[in-house]
């Protein structure tokens, strides 16, 4: 469909009588062209404050996929900074462990898990330097200081360059992902202006790693400072280059500010033009998709840093104060909004994580931030909508920037018919929210996906059990059988024995009557 | 009116020619079948027959059991691999094999339920029948677990669970390895202190699904 089509559909279809706005920001090739100075959003500071540390530090004993881990430490024990407490996390601060426990944690289930829980010690001094530095970044340094990555889904960065390591096809672009996919959401462009310079000297200490041979920033044309003072160090670090280097491998490029561009199939698709099929990755691909606050990180722990705190950006509609803070990992929720003047208007709102589009309200404040956790969203509570049924405007199929098709998507997803749902591509949705918000009928379809993708996954794993229980019915039946076999054949020599016994008497009996005979 | 007639008597003809081809195909399917049978017998009373007609016969009787096999084999993987013999044979298998060679019906299963009887049907073509509930309900998954204080450790259960889920030895505590537990029940009647309770399955976080929305 060609974009004037498309743009006087858009039209067309916003003045439905049940139509939420009157025009529909739907971007040509998907997606949602968002304003990003939302009330709540105050310009972006150049200094980032610190967060008070609190009494107590939670950590979840769970990995990124949820798995439950086992703790490495005991209660009772006291721990520094950076030691180690279970596989991939570390203590950010200095204290005793007081409990390891259940505990809310930040998930759409709000179940409780097992935690480490630290009664922070203020009085020991807390020198986040807690490893020798390198020289060059190495993969096991970005495992020991626990790097995984901010963007969102906090899949360990270590196990990610060794992924892209171990693929078929040569690593040759890194993709520093700059942009930001909510509009709320500012923590990286805050990174990016309190520093551009040490960003631009991790990104090439992040393609040395990697052996990238270029580099492309990707970030939203919008942020205007921050790409103007990272183009500057840019610019800098090139011309500090001797002359007969190469022409510069790291490119800026600025990506129209349309949600959810900072998806990495989004990103990598609006960057370089290839599109990601279902389940490939960008390594696939020969791209590294690295967060830029990853790759920051990541520089930050070969100089001895271990990652300790990340930013995170407090705003929302119903926010008193929308502020960038940087906030130990392990700190409550509670804590955050206590300290950024937050906690009394978030008693009447809703407190979401993850941004107002793609992430989840919170029933419970005290559950510790994260790696990933990027946004704390202060939302007015909003009215139930009365869900009405598809009129097949096709909206959400123009705005999936993933060009599936929404309104089929839910109508098998309703009916619980999975396997078409996934032949129609339910496994590449990236859950952005896009098509919740043009549906002129409030359909929730996002939440219908996301039930259906788990209930997809449900049985697939299911299938697997069952077919662990089928080999090991098998073996069972077929060590059933061979024991039977083997008591029949220890029956049958006992009997051939005895026979053979029964000769040996009889034998001994005729020699004694002969030998009577004889006398 | 005169070409109308000529219709009517058209079309019985064809009705008569078909009937009569009808009945004639008939007896061909039996003897047919009669023949399958009998190569059965032939192959086995006398694996090396010199009869040409009945090796023939013996190797499309050879492909047709290697053709049954694979239907057993797609049917059993459609099973729910409870093991649990509640529909009378021994395990998913058994019965799989039960429906194909002896034409048992496809409601036999409780674990699997009405979703699985459809399945059945879907994939061989028959009717979908309402579960047979003699042979039991359809429950929420469970699982197994041992009170491990009143366990004798007399290896019973080892012997009776289908899957091997269950270690121990003979006077020592038993436990269950919940992730291979199939659910299935046959450990509960060996037990002669009762010391086994079924539990609902908990569901890990990682496994945690969304719900449905309203």
């Amino acid at each position: 469909m060609n974009n004037t089509l498309k743009l006087f559909i858009s039209r067309l279809t916003s003045k439905l009588p049940r139509g939420k706005q009157a025009l529909l920001p739907i971007a040509p090739d998907g997606g949602l062209a968002l304003a990003r100075n939302k009330p709540g959003l105050l310009p972006v500071a150049v200094h980032i404050p610190e967060l008070a540390l609190p009494d107590q530090l939670v950590f979840p004993l769970t990995d990124y996929a949820k798995q439950i881990m086992c703790a490495e430490v005991e209660v009772g024990a006291s721990v520094k900074t950076g030691d180690r407490l279970a596989k991939g996390i570390i203590a950010t601060a200095s204290g005793t462990i007081s409990a390891i426990e259940s505990r809310a944690i930040i998930h759409p289930s709000h179940r409780n898990v097992p935690c480490i829980v630290i009664d922070v010690d203020h009085t020991v001094s807390d020198d986040p330097k807690t490893l020798p530095p390198l020289s060059v970044p190495t993969v096991e340094r970005l495992e020991q200081a626990c790097i995984s990555g901010l963007g969102g889904a906090g899949f360990s960065t270590a196990h990610k360059l060794r992924i892209a390591k171990n693929t078929p096809t040569p690593i040759h672009t890194l993709l520093v992902n700059a942009v930001e996919c909510e509009p709320l959401i500012s923590c990286d462009e805050a990174l990016i202006r309190s520093d551009a310079t040490a960003i631009v000297t991790a990104i090439v200490s992040m393609m040395q790693l990697t052996g990238c041979a270029q580099c492309i920033v990707a970030i939203e044309e919008d942020k205007l400072d921050a790409a103007a003072e990272l183009s500057q160090a840019l610019l800098n670090y090139q011309t500090a280059l001797p002359v007969n280097s190469n022409d510069s491998p790291i490119t800026l490029m600025p990506v129209s500010a349309i949600y959810p561009s900072g998806a990495e199939k989004v990103l990598v698709q609006r960057v370089t033009g290839l599109a990601l099929e279902s389940g490939e990755r960008a390594v696939d691909r020969g791209i590294v998709c690295l967060n830029v606050a990853t790759i920051f990180s990541a520089w930050k722990a070969a100089s001895g840093y271990p990652l300790l705190s990340r930013i995170i950006t407090v705003a929302g509609r119903n926010a008193k104060q929308a502020v960038n803070v940087r906030v130990r990992i392990g700190t409550a929720v509670a804590h955050v909004l206590e300290h950024t003047n937050n906690l009394a208007a978030s008693t009447t709102a809703r407190v979401r994580v993850g941004g107002p589009l793609s992430g989840f309200d919170l029933l419970d404040t005290s559950v510790p931030i994260t790696a990933t956790t990027n946004c704390i969203a202060i939302e007015p509570i909003a009215t139930p909508t009365k869900t009405g049924a598809c009129i097949r405007c096709s909206q959400c199929s123009d705005v999936c920037p993933v060009n599936l098709v929404p309104q089929q998507l839910h109508w098998y997803a309703t009916a619980d018919d999975l396997n078409s749902a996934m032949r129609f591509g339910l496994d590449s949705c990236i859950e952005c929210g896009c098509c919740d918000v043009v549906c002129p009928s409030s359909i929730p379809l996002t939440a219908t996906f996301r039930y259906a993708r788990t209930g997809w996954r449900e049985q697939q794993q299911q299938h697997v059990d069952a077919e662990l229980a089928r080999t090991r019915f098998e073996s069972h039946e077929s060590r059933v059988v061979l024991r039977e076999q083997e008591a029949t054949r220890i029956r049958e020599h006992k009997k051939t024995q005895l026979a053979s016994a029964d000769n040996a008497i009889g034998d001994a009996l005729a020699r004694a009557r002969a030998r009577k005979n004889k006398r | 009116m005169g070409a109308l007639f000529t219709l009517v008597g058209v079309l019985l003809g064809i009705g008569l020619v078909g009937y009569a081809l009808s009945r004639l195909a008939e007896p061909a399917a039996k003897q047919a079948v009669s023949v399958n049978l009998k190569t059965d017998v032939n192959e086995l009373d006398a694996p090396e027959s010199n009869n040409a007609a009945a090796a023939s016969a013996a190797s499309i009787d050879a492909v047709s059991s290697q053709k049954d096999a694979e239907l057993i084999e797609n049917l059993n993987r459609r099973l729910p691999q409870t093991q649990c013999a509640q529909c009378g044979y021994p395990g998913c298998r058994p019965y799989a094999t039960a429906i194909i060679n002896d034409g048992v019906p496809i409601n036999q299963c409780p674990p699997g339920g009405d979703a699985l009887i459809e399945e059945l049907a879907d994939f061989l073509g028959v009717e979908a029948i309402p579960l047979d509930t003699d042979k039991g309900e359809t429950k929420p998954a469970q699982l197994a677990l041992i009170i491990e204080p009143d366990c004798i450790g007399c290896a019973l259960c080892i012997a009776a669970c289908p899957v091997d889920a269950i270690v121990g030895a003979s006077k020592y505590m038993h436990t269950v390895i919940a992730s291979q537990c199939t659910g299935c029940e046959l450990c509960l009647p060996p037990c002669p202190v009762d010391c086994i309770e079924l539990r609902p399955v908990p569901v890990p976080l990682h496994r945690w699904q969304w719900p449905k929305p309203a």
